[in-house]
């Protein structure tokens, strides 16, 4: 059986608007990493540099939504927001190195990227309220 | 609760009707899903991954993730399998990654047989999933329409068996954390 909606305030509202659009921003991040570094072994300058300013703009889209989460939301928001600022630093670090080294930072950002995406999917069903009641 | 969740459809239009179907109840807030992907398996019993191509150390790693999440969703019996190295994966040219679950291995047939959550037959397809739902009923009711078979363990229980030991958050990762279209 299904449970009532319940009626959303124009804050809870504005609270899932905002988590929405970090959790967009984070899986475009992600597939756009996965098609540029995730489907060759190397990835040129131009790309990984795409890659950090991703990394950079949502980090800070992220951590703008954080301020208005609360409890198990904000955690998980504020895990997010360090695994971005890691693909940021990772990425950069790849730019700095060559070969073997370049594609191990690459694929610690891709790791990193994913690991961002979940915490933000956490965060949503945590402010949703799905994690708390028992299946039916 | 989180959940992990195979949805069983016998054809590939059907397979991407469900993916679709799982990511509307997401967009309208009644689960939350956090990756999901689709697998095929041939007439020869291999499952095939659906999956973006990617370079070939990242495919077998994807390969392997599936697998093992594949084995922990056959239940107790699937999981003997996989440890026993029916989870064996490896990666195909073209993007194509190729997963082995050998759930059809005779000494295991019947165990698997009595004791599975997952099964997969020759020629099907299964959207697999890793949900927040606060109630069954959303993803049952949509997937019955399709006529597709829903199979669905707790997150936590297959993490508490921990059969390959893998870290806490190892099976969700390799799905695709967004929708996808058809090929």
């Amino acid at each position: 059986m299904a449970e009532p909606a319940k009626k959303m305030t124009e804050a809870d509202a504005k609270l899932h608007e905002a988590l929405d659009q970090v959790r967009s921003a984070t899986q475009q991040l992600h597939k756009s990493m996965m098609e540029a570094v995730g489907a060759h072994a190397t990835a040129t300058k131009s790309q990984v540099e795409g890659v950090i300013q991703k990394a950079k703009s949502t980090a800070d889209a992220a951590a703008a939504a954080l301020r208005s989460q609360h409890g198990e939301a904000k955690t998980h928001l504020t895990a997010a927001v360090e695994k971005l600022h890691a693909v940021e630093k990772q990425a950069s670090e790849s730019l700095k190195q060559s070969g073997q080294a370049a594609r191990a930072a690459l694929d610690k950002a891709l790791v990193d990227a994913r690991a961002a995406v979940g915490d933000v999917s956490e965060a949503l069903a945590a402010l949703r309220g799905h994690g708390a009641k028992k299946s039916a | 609760m989180r959940n992990y969740v195979a949805v069983v459809c016998k054809d590939e239009s059907k397979a991407y009707e469900a993916l679709h179907a799982l990511w509307r109840l997401d967009s309208a807030s009644e689960v939350t899903v956090h990756g999901t992907t689709i697998v095929h398996r041939d007439w020869l019993g291999h499952f095939h991954i659906e999956a973006k191509e990617t370079y070939p150390a990242l495919a077998t790693a994807i390969g392997v993730g599936i697998g093992a999440l594949l084995g922990a969703l056959a239940g107790p019996a699937g999981a003997a399998i996989g440890a026993g190295g029916g989870a064996a994966v490896g990666a195909a040219a073209g993007g194509m990654i190729g997963g082995i679950a050998d759930i059809d291995r005779a000494d295991t047939r019947e165990a698997a047989r009595e004791k599975t959550r997952l099964v997969v037959r020759e020629g099907e397809y299964a959207v697999i999933a890793d949900v927040s739902e606060p109630w069954t009923s959303p993803i049952n009711t949509q997937m019955n329409k399709l006529g597709a078979i829903v199979y669905r363990r707790s997150r936590e229980e297959i993490e508490n068996e921990g059969w390959y030991g893998f870290p806490y958050d190892y099976y969700g990762y390799y799905l695709d954390p967004y929708e996808y279209p058809r090929p």
